[in-house]
């Protein structure tokens, strides 16, 4: 047998876990087991449902690299059945989303109709999914511009006729691997990286997603424009992970994937690398053969997507659920609060009573179309829709204007040979930047909103609990200790509370794609761009074809802000529709919380004066147990970094 | 079909040229480009960085000549050529005007374990512009192979070196007559790479003299039985795609390491290969899951790891598969079948085929061809007094000539300036040699048809591109490539009509006035 493999899992980029797993699980435990005996169960059941929640979420890993490495084979491999489509001779066309169901079961997905509805989704057999993943938009798709294959057959002969090639496949399968949210993109291959046409795109797909497996085979080792992409990739998605396979063909991949390491390690990229084989996986899965299976690398790999999403969890979900924990304990200190300061101060009952039931009133008003928040969220969603659009024209212009220029004063001969891979990746360059800039839109604008959102909380009401605090009592209620609104503006971003998160990237970034636009460049250099050619040229047809060649430029990048711009409505769309259902849940909630505490405070009303002192007494203990508790969340978040699923905070290289 | 007195008055042209450009560093390219004309024919191999290059080099030339390996091997331009004995000579990167670059420690070429290796005797190989190697090879007489570094490499800069020698040449040696390029999935890299050739204006470097191949043909689809079944349906596929029709002629499957094997396969090794087939295939079969599994000891097995191991280097796991199946079935018994049968298998003769009917069969005008668009070159980038003339001496000469004529026609139907339909275009393209020179390739009949039905069969088609050519509907383009097509019938109705034959059928075409 042949040596065994080191194994090496995902690390996430400069990321530390923070609080340790078992901290973080029998924290949340203790909370809840102290809401329940608090006599505030209903508190700990949100909660315990919550963490249940964040188990689950959705951990996107989409599967990228050039086209004809193994990538369908790959998603095909780690499920155990074929979902995507396999050919040698057509490349996958359609992106497969592989996610957890109950069932097997199959959708076709087609673009929304407007900008930030659901996607459309028509049910498919599920064993004729594979076959969907092979035809779609860019099925023809040659052209010298197009990232796909060249010839790779042409659209058509398939299961079509049964309306629109879609846009993506969505599978659902009961594995237990999906059942934690795992969930697999399978996505047509970029060819010629980052200096590809669309290679923009997949960058784009990549910040939405959680995690990245680079997919190369160990026919050759890594090329120079494979690299490349990486290296931007992992700029936006730093949980990265490269496959090579194919092993069970190549007697020198052992070498193979030496090589690749140390061209990665040369690039300063810090991305482990495992062998696969999916002919032997698929061996093994028929045959049950422990030692096939081994030497197939992929019980390796499914443990690296696991331990990767299992990090997250714990980096990421360890912080959300601490957050999500201290506030249950914040609104449980607000109800006892409520409830002692009615007991404190018989003469201040009455009173105390009337302004949480007025503040009752107020909250319920967070609620309409007439609070301040919405109308800065309004604000700020008009801004975005003012601001992205502007930027990308910008951004695009200044790159004509860079063209122009580089044909106006450059050596011909020099400047305009290697021309079209320039820009092609000045292109990318400046689509990644943009979509930088929306993400950073986002962020700021769901900070600014949620600050309002806290100031009209507030104002409304909840302040009056930080008002006069009777000297007995030592009651202090916790510090609202909100969780900052990044990680709001980032599910955002990613459009998780419409239906099938996922499919929405997935969708967005199909929409983007640029394969379909042909690049009128092409017919313009193959006229003038014969590589001697340029400089037998006279002057007068040097002028003629610099206007052609700005032309075609000027033209392609109108294709290229046209389906940028469609992205950028649907993204913003969606991160507004998310915002307001997000705070919108929110609101609800507070107006339930000021509920409770008028429940409380009625109760205390009720209390007979003997039982006063030990009312208040047992208050007093619950009250510093919360705090005890909170103090311990707390410092437990002050460790963990700041939000790790943001893509807006990356450092990116310029 | 070859144009009277076209190569003397090529290089009549070039001495002129010579003289026009003393002094310029021009001269010393036509002189180049004046050897060259007698010299050998010059065929590049490029494409991708492991796509192949060396492994299908080693295979047209019979020998292990080119390092071949997991990782990026050839990183400097190699040329292997005829010599009477072992030689290697290293030219410098851009070598001074004065001619006294260091040369550096002398190179050398020892020959281990049947293959040949090159040492640098410690000089870094981006010192070296190129190397020349010279084996006795009987292969090599008359045709130069050049290995090229791969694009798309991660070692610096050696991609655009490759595409500049393949473009231009160097000052010392022309740009190849022809090119190979190898691919395996069609890349946009390799789209960018074929854009380069391409240069409509001057016709240089047309797809007339490139081929494309679709090497590791055995990989594909996983290495699978059917792999090379695949590799023909896309190859065929290549060969019709409007994106790649510019650039090469046809596309051809070769599965480059069974084409090695076919000439490299030892005696020892068919020997374990036919132990190997000896044993129940139940366990070949376990063996032959994995490339790592092949090389596991095993008592059972009566070929050792080891062995196993350099047959799986020599032949792939789709080799070996091939191999064994091959001798279980009786298809080949000795050592020499199995080789002939890999060869045939493997694409290799249909490379050579092909080869020798579109490059090697044309020797003589892509020789013509290459010194014409030297000519071009320099009298487009520097004024000389009489450059306009040897320009207007070129012009003529490319005119004249119908095998010119041919080669720009074909480059026209490849590059769909001519507006004719595709079977009509795919016709065209077969009457004047895309499938091969000879006249029954021509005619799309088997070689050993008869004379007679050689020349029905050509009268039909002259009588067809007449009509249409006579046709006042045909587009002005189409009629000037019936105009050609014609010529070349005529000319080989000619060729025939000097065998004993029945009048009537001399009669039935007409003779061009002006014709020799």
């Amino acid at each position: 047998m042949p040596d065994p493999v080191t194994v090496p899992v995902p690390v996430p980029a400069r990321r530390s876990d923070g609080v340790p797993r078992e901290g973080a699980r029998s924290y949340l435990d203790q909370v809840a087991e102290t809401l329940h005996r608090t006599g505030l169960g209903d508190l700990g059941d949100m909660l315990t449902a919550q963490r249940a929640r964040l188990d689950r979420e959705d951990f996107t890993v989409l599967v990228v690299g050039e086209f004809g490495r193994g990538k369908s084979a790959l998603v095909n491999g780690i499920v155990g059945v074929p979902v995507c489509g396999v050919s040698a001779l057509r490349a996958t066309t359609v992106q497969t989303v592989v996610r957890y169901g109950t069932v097997p079961r199959a959708w076709a997905v087609g673009a929304p109709a407007h900008p930030g509805e659901p996607p459309a989704r028509r049910p498919l057999d599920v064993v004729e999914a594979p076959r969907w993943s092979l035809l779609g938009p860019g099925a023809a798709g040659p052209g010298a511009a197009g990232p796909g294959p060249v010839g790779s057959g042409a659209a058509g002969s398939g299961p079509v006729g049964e309306g629109p090639a879609p846009v993506a496949v969505e599978v659902e399968l009961p594995r237990q691997l999906l059942a934690d949210g795992l969930v697999l993109v399978d996505t047509p291959g970029v060819g010629g990286g980052f200096a590809a046409a669309g290679a923009a795109t997949v960058i784009r797909a990549l910040s939405l997603a959680d995690a990245l497996l680079f997919v190369t085979d160990a026919s050759a080792e890594l090329t120079a424009p494979e690299v490349e992409f990486l290296a931007e990739a992992l700029a936006v998605c730093p949980t990265a992970l490269a496959v090579v396979t194919k092993t069970d063909l190549y007697p020198q991949w052992r070498q193979v994937v030496e090589l690749d390491r140390g061209h990665l390690a040369a690039a300063g990229l810090d991305v482990p690398v495992l062998p696969v084989s999916t002919v032997l996986r698929e061996l093994a899965v028929d045959t049950g053969d422990p030692a096939l299976a081994a030497e197939s690398g992929f019980p390796l790999l499914v443990r690296a997507l696991q331990d990767g999403l299992r990090r997250r969890r714990r980096a990421d979900g360890c912080r959300r659920a601490v957050s999500a924990a201290l506030s249950a304990l914040d609104r449980a200190g607000a109800q006892l609060s409520a409830e002692s300061i009615a007991l404190t101060d018989p003469a201040r009952r009455e009173d105390a009573l009337a302004r949480l039931r007025a503040a009752e009133q107020r909250l319920g008003r967070l609620h309409g179309a007439s609070a301040r928040w919405q109308e800065v969220l309004a604000d700020e969603v008009r801004a975005w829709r003012r601001a992205v659009p502007r930027d990308l024209v910008d951004r695009l212009r200044e790159l004509r204007e860079h063209v122009r220029g580089r044909f106006a004063d450059g050596d011909p001969d020099q400047e305009w040979t290697d021309f079209e891979p320039w820009f092609h990746r000045e292109v990318n360059r400046r689509l990644t930047a943009h979509h930088r800039m929306v993400l950073e839109q986002f962020r700021a604008g769901a900070d600014t909103v949620g600050r309002q959102f806290d100031l009209d909380q507030g104002e409304l009401g909840l302040d009056l609990l930080t008002g006069p605090v009777p000297a007995a009592g030592e009651l202090t209620r916790p510090r609202r200790a909100r969780a900052s609104w990044v990680d709001l503006a980032m599910t955002a971003a990613r459009g998780f509370s419409v239906s099938g998160a996922v499919i929405n990237i997935v969708v967005v970034a199909a929409q983007g794609s640029l394969t379909a636009v042909g690049l009128p460049l092409t017919a313009a250099f193959g006229a003038f761009f014969g590589l001697r050619y340029v400089r037998g040229l006279r002057e007068a047809q040097t002028q003629l074809a610099r206007q052609q060649v700005e032309q075609a430029v000027a033209a392609y990048l109108q294709e290229v802000q046209a389906a940028t711009t469609r992205v950028d409505e649907e993204l913003v769309e969606l991160a507004y529709i998310q915002l307001r259902e997000r705070l919108g849940q929110l609101a609800d909630r507070s107006r339930r919380d000021a509920q409770a505490m008028v429940a409380a405070a009625t109760r205390a009303l009720e209390t007979d004066t003997d039982g006063l002192g030990d009312r208040l007494a047992e208050l007093t203990r619950r009250s510093r147990e919360l705090d005890l508790l909170a103090g311990r969340g707390r410092a437990a978040l002050a460790v963990v970094p700041g939000p790790a699923a943001g893509t807006t905070d990356r450092k990116v290289p310029s | 079909m070859t144009g009277v007195g076209l190569r003397d008055r090529v290089l009549a042209l070039l001495r002129d040229a010579a003289v026009v450009y003393a002094g310029t560093g021009w001269q010393a390219r036509f002189a180049t480009a004046a050897r060259d004309v007698d010299g050998p024919l010059r065929v590049a191999l490029a494409g991708r960085v492991k796509a192949g290059k060396s492994t299908l080099l080693n295979a047209l030339v019979g020998e292990a000549v080119a390092a071949t390996d997991a990782g990026e091997c050839t990183r400097i331009v190699t040329e292997y050529g005829y010599g009477p004995q072992d030689a290697v000579l290293g030219v410098p990167q851009s070598p001074a005007a004065g001619g006294d670059a260091d040369p550096g420690p002398p190179l050398s070429l020892c020959r281990e374990d049947g293959r040949v290796r090159v040492d640098l005797g410690g000089s870094p190989p981006e010192q070296f512009g190129r190397l020349v190697v010279t084996v006795p090879n009987q292969r090599l007489q008359g045709l130069t192979i050049i290995d090229t570094p791969g694009l798309a490499s991660l070692s610096g800069e050696l991609g655009a070196g490759t595409q500049r020698f393949l473009t231009e040449g160097t000052a010392d040696a022309g740009a190849p007559d022809a090119v190979l390029y190898l691919l395996r999935h069609l890349h946009v890299t390799d789209l960018d790479f074929l854009q380069a050739f391409r240069d409509p204006a001057a016709r240089r470097v047309p797809p007339v003299n490139a081929l494309g191949v679709l090497a590791r043909a055995d990989e594909l689809g996983g290495g699978r039985g059917d792999a090379l079944e695949l590799a023909a349906r896309l190859a065929a596929g290549y060969g019709q795609e409007p994106a790649l029709r510019p650039f090469v002629q046809t596309v051809v499957p070769v599965a480059g390491l069974l084409a090695e094997a076919s000439v490299l396969l030892t005696a020892a090794d068919f020997a374990d290969l036919r132990a190997l087939a000896g044993t129940p295939p139940a366990v070949t079969d376990a063996l032959l899951l994995s490339a790592d599994r092949f090389r596991v000891p095993r008592r059972s097995v009566p070929v050792g790891p080891d062995r196993r191991a350099e047959l799986l280097v020599r032949l792939g796991l789709f080799g070996v598969r091939w191999s064994l199946e091959a001798l279980r079935r009786g298809r080949v018994s000795d050592p020499e079948g199995l080789r002939t049968g890999l060869s045939e298998v493997s694409g290799l003769d249909g490379l050579r085929r092909v080869l020798a009917a579109q490059i090697t069969g044309r020797r003589e005008v892509l020789k013509a061809d290459a010194a014409l668009r030297l000519v071009r070159t320099a009298v487009t980038e520097q004024e000389r007094p009489g450059a306009r003339r040897l320009a207007a001496v070129a012009e003529r000469l490319s005119l004249g000539a119908h095998d010119f004529q041919e080669l720009r026609l074909l480059n026209d139907l490849r590059l769909g300036l001519v507006d004719a339909h595709d079977d009509l275009r795919r016709r065209a393209e077969r009457l004047l040699g895309a499938a091969g020179g000879d006249l029954p390739d021509r005619l799309g009949l088997p070689a050993d048809t008869p004379v007679a039905q050689q020349r029905d069969r050509l009268l039909v088609e002259h009588e067809t591109w007449q009509r249409l050519a006579a046709d006042p509907l045909t587009p002005p383009s189409l009629r000037r490539a019936c105009e050609v097509v014609l010529r070349s019938l005529q000319g080989f109705h000619r060729g025939l009509a000097a065998d004993p034959s029945p009048r009537a059928v001399r009669a039935a075409v007409p003779q061009r006035p002006g014709e020799p």
